[in-house]
């Protein structure tokens, strides 16, 4: 099937990236974009390869990650501020997406910081992990 | 002026059998062993004897900044066992040969006498060749 290139469905997913936290309705979403729910659930996965679902969860989960890598808001804070009403399917989805726990996913952030930084600059920068200045 | 020399690279196919090589075969310390995320690790070793000393346990392509090209010459050269990795001295060669031939170090020349001294050279699990001489 030919991939759906749709104006509406970019602004659709626009809307997604902007605030992953907010409460999409499949309703609102679909009706702005012009499409039935099933329709606007099928070409959204033609065009971007996920559910609307999926692509919502995927962002929430980036945005959770970049809060538990770079702040020290606590899990539960952080599942409510992107969009999570409860700490356990927050928990377990973010598990199964990213292959840990919030908990252990900040940690391990934390132990590579801490390593990061006893490696020196040539590593570092052989390792893409700096850019050479 | 230039002091010590504090890390060098050696480059390994597989960080879990080069750890158990210097660890477990030749007797280094494991200085660091941090993973860094998409298998990324970073793995030191050290001489038992020189502890400001780091062998950087490095595979190709593991952290983003090599490209795939890169990784497939470096890999290329490992697989042939064309990488030489260095010098290490023991009081005596021909115990430590026998010694580690019995842990199971692919030696690929027996101490032999040459004009610095007992040397007999094996191999790392990448296939990387070093010489142990005896000083």
């Amino acid at each position: 099937m030919a991939k759906v290139n749709s104006p509406t469905l970019d602004q659709a997913r626009s809307l997604l990236d902007a605030a992953p936290e907010a409460p999409h309705r499949l309703d609102t979403l679909s009706r702005q974009a012009g499409f039935s729910r099933y329709h606007f659930i099928r070409a959204f996965r033609q065009a971007y390869g996920l559910t609307p679902y999926q692509y919502l969860t995927g962002r929430r989960m980036d945005k959770a990650k970049s809060l538990l890598a770079n702040t020290d808001q606590s899990v539960t804070d952080i599942c409510f501020i992107v969009g999570f009403h409860s700490l356990g399917s927050f928990s377990s989805l973010f598990r199964r997406l990213v292959g840990e726990s919030p908990a252990h996913y900040r940690q391990m952030i934390q132990q590579r910081r801490a390593a990061t930084r006893l490696i020196p600059c040539c590593y570092q920068t052989m390792f893409g992990l700096r850019a050479a200045e | 002026m230039i002091g010590k020399l504090t890390h060098t690279t050696i480059y390994v196919t597989d960080y879990d059998k080069a750890r158990m090589f210097y660890r477990d075969m030749l007797g280094f310390t494991v200085t660091m062993d941090q993973d860094m995320g998409n298998g990324a690790r970073w793995l030191t070793v050290s001489p038992p004897t020189q502890p400001d000393l780091h062998l950087v346990l490095y595979k190709p392509a593991a952290f983003g900044n090599m490209d795939a090209e890169t990784a497939a010459h470096l890999n290329a050269v490992l697989e042939k066992g064309m990488m030489g990795g260095g010098v290490l001295t023991t009081n005596d060669c021909q115990k430590t040969f026998l010694e580690l031939k019995a842990k199971g170090v692919e030696f690929i020349q027996e101490p032999k006498q040459m004009p610095y001294g007992l040397e007999a050279l094996f191999k790392d699990t990448t296939g990387t060749w070093f010489s142990l001489v005896q000083t």
